[in-house]
């Protein structure tokens, strides 16, 4: 394995670089509330993705809080029932009761035509998730909130940077939030951004984040601590310096993996060809005879942001049980890999999967 | 003379803003050294064990069984209330005269703030006045430090015990204190500090909460990672309140600044007691000497002698680039809310808040900048009355 080959790409800059960037705070002896490194991070990302605002924030679980408050709803929140059981906490922490929409079959995104046809006259917004390949009809859900009069709300964390039918995400639906967590190619250790064209829900969002940075006043319901680190903004800049190659990098690392795995039996990508960072492996485990329950933990520890979908689909409520999705062969036999997988790390993944095959 | 002052278009005392804030500046390398081994495995985001580190080391600063970093003191906040109140039960106690966001903390929660007054002595929060809110729908006491000194620790344990209520303490600008000896942060049922850079302790942003209670270390520690407990179980709601290991290294850093950092606050603090004492509208609002105390912050009260009141003064002083505050400026029971609120019998709070302000300390001021602060202060009380008369000319003009 050559060197390369151990170094995760996507994740962060070489520790010269950093160290570049921590000098550079140490003069400045600026450490938060809205720092150079920050404003200039925004401005950035809203030049790179084409959006008019664009609002960093402590992480993406906070941003989604805050947004929600930004939005100013009262209604209820349609989210897809397979998502991480920190979308619907998000929704319950702003005060707002979180409905769960069907995924469609074998995938886990919205389905349109279940807003279209059951849809409840409290609800008031809708939140899309574009995640590990899988991408929600867009336009379909732009048209349906645009009809009924409902806000939108995507969460595209491994679509930075990319489009969608020639247009940047950050522009969908009334606002757009990724994850800058370091699992994904904007690195900040953690952190996330809030990208919207609208200018009073702009205003709302940075009156809400903090009272440093919130530019214009206007009313707000409360404040939250939503603040974004310069250490967290340097190390986001970083990121987006390199973007591109890091980009060009973890695709053409999915096509080497890809076609690695057309050989074994019983794995493959799903989406192969999506542009997004992160990706699923969809497994058929009578072929590949293994339990999952009994490789869980040695995936982890191969990379700790593997994803076993554990928490995606549970209620927030006593006793937080996983909803079940039996028909849904996409939900219940896949493992998402992020986006900082290496190729030694990814072989180790094929060995854990094939060991009984291979053994036998 | 008045020309002296910015307020009529001159050069300010300071180029650069002297503030409030302490903005503690660790040793680079320090900083550095803590977080390359995590940086190098690509581990800052998730608990870890440089995390773990810095929780077992406040926990043994504070005296306290455990200790869970948070990524910010509002979030600490949040959670730890979440797990402590008494459920199904809607109000928090919690003084009218403290940090502005507090009655938000509540909205969060969907609670009610329900509050309280402060003692004159202390300025902080009131057992009796805490005593006198108590009601059916009482979900918890929380009760913050004030800048400078304590609450009446003992009377609120006595209460909260009397009435079986949940007490949280909020510590962060009692970092550094101990009461009969002990230290803070194993006080109550827990106690949450923030290590925003301005705080104490400067981790860029983040906080952590200290408490005795193992069950409640253990949901806290859940709750800020989605709820998810150590065997992977959902236990509580969460979200995503974890530090991150940046903000954990330079916490660490700071840490082994401490020493350094009392003997600095102590010499800034004795500057302004002996300079303050040429200015007879300032009294100095003084340190219990005999307890370990910070010595951070500078609160001083406008006397019946000083000739402004204290907008005028903040105006003045600030144009100085003398970044000068108020006091817990208004009380929360005058701020409008959209969200309900009870307003207690609140007597002292109104008595104390027009006339306290803060004056710059931190890192950022030196002994000579104190000796200008000084300096300006006594300019504005020996030449008030050719002041007051350039002010009417200026704002005639």
């Amino acid at each position: 394995m050559s060197s390369n080959n151990l170094k995760k790409v996507g994740s962060l800059p070489s520790w010269k670089e950093f160290e570049g960037m921590v000098e550079g705070i140490w003069e400045r002896e600026y450490y938060t509330n809205h720092g150079p490194l920050v404003s200039s991070l925004e401005a950035r990302v809203g030049g790179l993705l084409g959006v008019k605002h664009v609002i960093c924030m402590t992480n993406s679980s906070i941003a989604l809080m805050i947004a929600l408050k930004a939005l100013g709803i009262n209604g209820e929140v349609v989210l897809p029932s397979f998502s991480h059981i920190n979308i619907a906490q998000s929704v319950k922490w702003a005060g707002l009761e979180a409905e769960f929409c069907d995924v469609k079959n074998n995938s886990f995104d919205i389905d349109p035509n279940e807003i279209i046809n059951k849809r409840n006259k409290d609800v008031e917004l809708i939140i899309a998730i574009n995640d590990y390949g899988v991408i929600s009809e867009i336009d379909k859900l732009e048209e349906v909130t645009a009809q009924q009069k409902l806000k939108l709300l995507f969460i595209s964390n491994p679509f930075f940077g990319e489009e969608y039918k020639g247009k940047k995400f950050g522009s969908f639906g009334d606002l757009e939030v990724f994850s800058f967590h370091e699992s994904q190619l904007i690195n900040g250790a953690d952190g996330a951004c809030v990208c919207t064209s609208d200018d009073l829900l702009a205003s709302r969002l940075r009156n809400i984040r903090s009272s440093y940075g919130a530019g214009k006043q206007v009313p707000i319901p409360y404040t939250g601590n939503g603040r974004m680190s310069e250490i967290q903004a340097g190390l986001s800049l970083l990121s987006l310096d390199n973007l591109e190659n890091k980009r060009n990098e973890v695709l053409k690392r999915k096509n080497e993996f890809t076609e690695f795995i057309e050989k074994i039996n019983g794995v493959s990508i799903y989406n192969p060809t999506s542009v997004s960072s992160n990706f699923i492996l969809e497994l058929d485990t009578i072929k590949l005879d293994i339990n999952f329950k009994d490789i869980e933990f040695k995936l982890k520890l191969i990379n700790k942001h593997i994803e076993l979908f554990k928490f995606h689909g549970a209620e927030i409520y006593p006793p937080f049980k996983r909803k079940d999705f039996s028909t849904n062969s996409l939900v219940n036999n896949t493992i998402g890999l992020p986006s900082n997988i290496t190729s030694k790390e990814f072989h180790d993944v094929i060995s854990i999967l094939t060991q009984k095959n291979q053994a036998n | 003379m008045y020309q002296k002052l910015a307020f009529f278009g001159n050069s300010p005392a300071f180029e650069k803003p002297k503030s409030t804030s302490n903005l503690i500046k660790p040793d680079m390398d320090k900083f550095l050294s803590y977080i390359k081994p995590y940086y190098d495995n690509e581990d800052l985001a998730e608990d870890n064990l440089l995390i773990q580190k810095l929780e077992n080391r406040l926990a043994t600063i504070h005296g306290s069984k455990y200790c869970i970093a948070v990524c910010n003191g509002l979030w600490g906040l949040v959670l730890a209330i979440n797990e402590l109140k008494i459920k199904n039960k809607t109000e928090i106690i919690m003084p009218s005269l403290t940090y502005r966001r507090m009655a938000d903390i509540a909205a969060w929660l969907k609670m009610i703030p329900h509050f309280c007054d402060v003692e004159i002595k202390t300025f902080g929060i009131s057992p009796r006045s805490v005593e006198n809110c108590i009601n059916d729908n009482t979900a918890l006491i929380l009760a913050p430090h004030p800048i400078v000194n304590l609450c009446d620790i003992e009377g609120l344990l006595n209460v909260a015990k009397k009435h079986n209520l949940p007490i949280l303490f909020d510590s962060v600008e009692a970092s550094y204190a101990c009461f009969k000896g002990k230290p803070i942060g194993s006080f109550g049922d827990a106690e949450v500090f923030s290590v925003h850079a301005s705080k104490f302790l400067n981790g860029f942003e983040g906080g952590y909460i200290t408490t005795n209670n193992l069950d409640l270390a253990k949901r806290i520690k859940a709750a800020r990672n989605f709820g998810i407990n150590h065997n992977q179980n959902v236990i509580t709601l969460g979200i995503n309140g974890k530090m991150i290991s940046p903000h954990a290294a330079m916490t660490m850093a700071c840490l082994d600044l401490l020493d350094n950092q009392i003997e600095k606050n102590k010499e800034r603090f004795y500057r302004y007691k002996e300079l303050l004492k040429k200015v007879k509208g300032i009294d100095l609002v003084e340190y219990n000497l005999v307890e370990r105390r910070s010595f951070k912050n500078i609160l001083v009260k406008l006397n019946n002698f000083w000739p402004y009141n204290r907008e005028e003064t903040l105006v003045f002083l600030q144009k100085e680039n003398m970044v000068v505050r108020p006091y817990y400026y208004p009380p929360l029971h005058k701020k409008k809310a959209i969200y309900p609120t009870i307003i207690g019998e609140i007597k002292n709070a109104e008595l104390l808040m027009n006339d306290f302000m803060l004056l710059p300390c931190g890192e950022f001021v030196s002994l000579e900048d104190i000796e200008t602060i000084v300096e300006y202060l006594i300019y504005l009380e020996n030449n008030f009355i050719s002041i007051k008369e350039a002010i009417d000319i200026f704002n005639n003009a």
